[in-house]
């Protein structure tokens, strides 16, 4: 059975929600290997979520935002890229892979951005296997 | 800002039973009275057994004794918010002490912090079995025991037992696995350290740094009061206790190499199969987390929504105190004391914040400045 990757993607509300939106009623194309979660901003996204979603069987996770001046909540982002980078290194000291996890900033005009940028990493998470969690399970 | 002096206590009895000159224990004679709390340990039995005491009268000062270098209790659990508190602390204890300060639990005006020159701990079970092969003496026999010069040395009635600690070590005895590898032996955070390096050998003088106005000013009304006496040091002493902070150092940075170095160099999967199968023997009794002076969450923290009978790769506990702990563990090792199954929780702790203070330069408990890095909200440069 070829490796079908699974990705968590954790969205905002305001930019890469409606980002999402744009690129699905403009009828862009891309892979269905994304499972995604909606949150009101994501400076909300607590880092346990991102750790619960490798612990339960993810092998990639997305963590999307508006850009950085643009966020609904004037500063919420500016959060979520300390976790962002934080996660990174205690992925990497894990040995899952600081890679496996990837920040984007898209604004709910970009639906063709978001529709690249889900294409690109899940291409990613391919070439890079399974994650090694789960190895023993599949 | 700090300034140095030679202390001791002006008090015979003090000067003669205390360690190094007694200073300390007149140093805190001084401040009861003056702070709602002054925590200090005691000595209760043997030099391997202890506890902390609460002194509140000037005469409960007798009961406090030595260096008691096999008592590793986590003193950074007596200060509560809303009490004035003075407190004897090693260098662990006082990193902890500025963790919760960051996070509020404590406040800077409320406490002193006395600390002392730690060239490490070691673990009581051990280091009586130790004594009795290594040293061929009885472990109740000791009345004093001392580490200088990297030597471990023990007093009895019949005379002075020395050993290196290097060779102990080897041996699998000597220091706990924590203390070597830690880097942190005078604790600069405090207002005063206090400690035996840099004093001449035989005097009963203790050496003395002032970090803060807080702790010149208890100095002074010690000094002022008639508790202790203090002078300049010399300086060709003070370079050598410069030296032996050094050296001490450069041995934790070899036994980092030693522990923590293999780890990091294997490859990610083999490194997640270690942690794994390091954590997998876990029963869930949530002792570490109880005896960690880090870990202030109250119970709806994730990292108790452990559910036993998740079948997750990792436990989910761990995974999340593995990571709240990577910007602020101080490497005490009370995790590792208190583990039923022995697991080398202080070990994998110190792998997550050793190789994040590598990579980043953050290093916890140094600084009330510092922002931790998962409470960061600032422009991010670069995004």
């Amino acid at each position: 059975m070829t490796f079908e990757p699974k990705i968590v993607a954790f969205l905002c509300n305001w930019c890469s929600y409606g980002a999402a939106d744009m690129a699905g009623t403009s009828r862009l194309q891309y892979p269905p290997n994304m499972r995604v979660i909606r949150f009101m901003c994501s400076g909300r996204i607590d880092p346990n979520f991102v750790l619960e979603a490798f612990l339960r069987g993810a092998d990639g996770v997305m963590m999307t935002g508006c850009h950085i001046g643009d966020c609904h909540y004037i500063d919420g982002n500016y959060k979520t890229v300390h976790r962002y980078e934080f996660l990174k290194q205690y992925l990497d000291i894990l040995g899952i892979g600081g890679e496996r996890l990837q920040l984007e900033w898209c604004s709910a005009a970009e639906g063709q951005k978001f529709a690249e940028k889900v294409t690109e990493f899940t291409e990613r998470i391919r070439e890079l296997g399974p994650s090694p969690l789960k190895a023993g399970d599949e | 800002m700090s300034e140095t002096y030679w202390g001791w206590s002006t008090k015979d009895d003090i000067r003669e039973r205390g360690e190094s000159g007694g200073f300390v224990s007149s140093l805190i004679e001084s401040l009861v009275g003056s702070y709602d709390r002054v925590i200090t340990i005691q000595k209760t039995g043997t030099v391997f057994e202890g506890r902390a005491i609460d002194v509140r009268d000037p005469s409960d000062v007798k009961m406090i004794q030595g260096a008691l270098h096999s008592l590793c209790i986590s003193m950074s659990a007596y200060i509560k918010k809303g009490k004035r508190t003075a407190i004897v602390l090693k260098p662990c204890d006082a990193r902890a002490v500025i963790e919760n300060m960051k996070r509020n639990h404590v406040l800077r005006d409320e406490v002193l912090l006395v600390g002392l020159n730690c060239g490490g701990t070691l673990p009581a079970v051990d280091t009586m079995k130790m004594i009795d092969v290594e040293f061929d003496i009885q472990p109740d026999e000791v009345l004093k025991e001392e580490i200088s010069k990297g030597n471990l040395i023990f007093f009895t009635e019949d005379g002075e037992f020395s050993k290196s600690i290097d060779e102990l070590e080897e041996k699998g005895y000597g220091r706990r696995e924590s203390c070597r590898y830690c880097d942190f032996k005078i604790p600069s955070v405090c207002d005063i350290a206090c400690g035996n390096w840099g004093t001449p050998a035989g005097k009963n003088i203790t050496f003395v740094e002032v970090f803060t106005t807080r702790g010149q000013e208890a100095l002074r009304h010690a000094v002022d009061e008639g508790f202790v006496s203090v002078k300049e040091p010399s300086e060709k002493l003070s370079e050598i206790r410069t030296k032996i902070d050094r050296s001490m150092r450069g041995l934790a940075k070899k036994w980092k190499a030693k522990v923590i170095g293999p780890v990091m160099e294997m490859s990610p999967e083999d490194r997640l199969d270690y942690i794994k199968d390091a954590l997998s023997p876990c029963i869930g009794c949530y002792a570490c987390r109880k005896a960690c002076p880090i870990c202030n969450c109250t119970s709806d923290c994730k990292c108790m929504q452990m559910d036993p009978d998740d079948d997750l790769p990792i436990p989910q506990y761990h995974a999340v105190r593995l990571l709240h702990l990577m910007e602020s563990c101080i490497g005490c090792g009370n995790c590792t004391d208190v583990c039923p199954v022995d697991i080398p929780l202080a070990r994998l702790h110190q792998l997550f914040s050793r190789t994040y203070e590598d990579r980043t330069g953050y290093r916890p408990g140094m600084s009330t400045d510092d922002t931790p890095p998962l409470s960061r909200g600032d422009y991010p440069e670069g995004y």
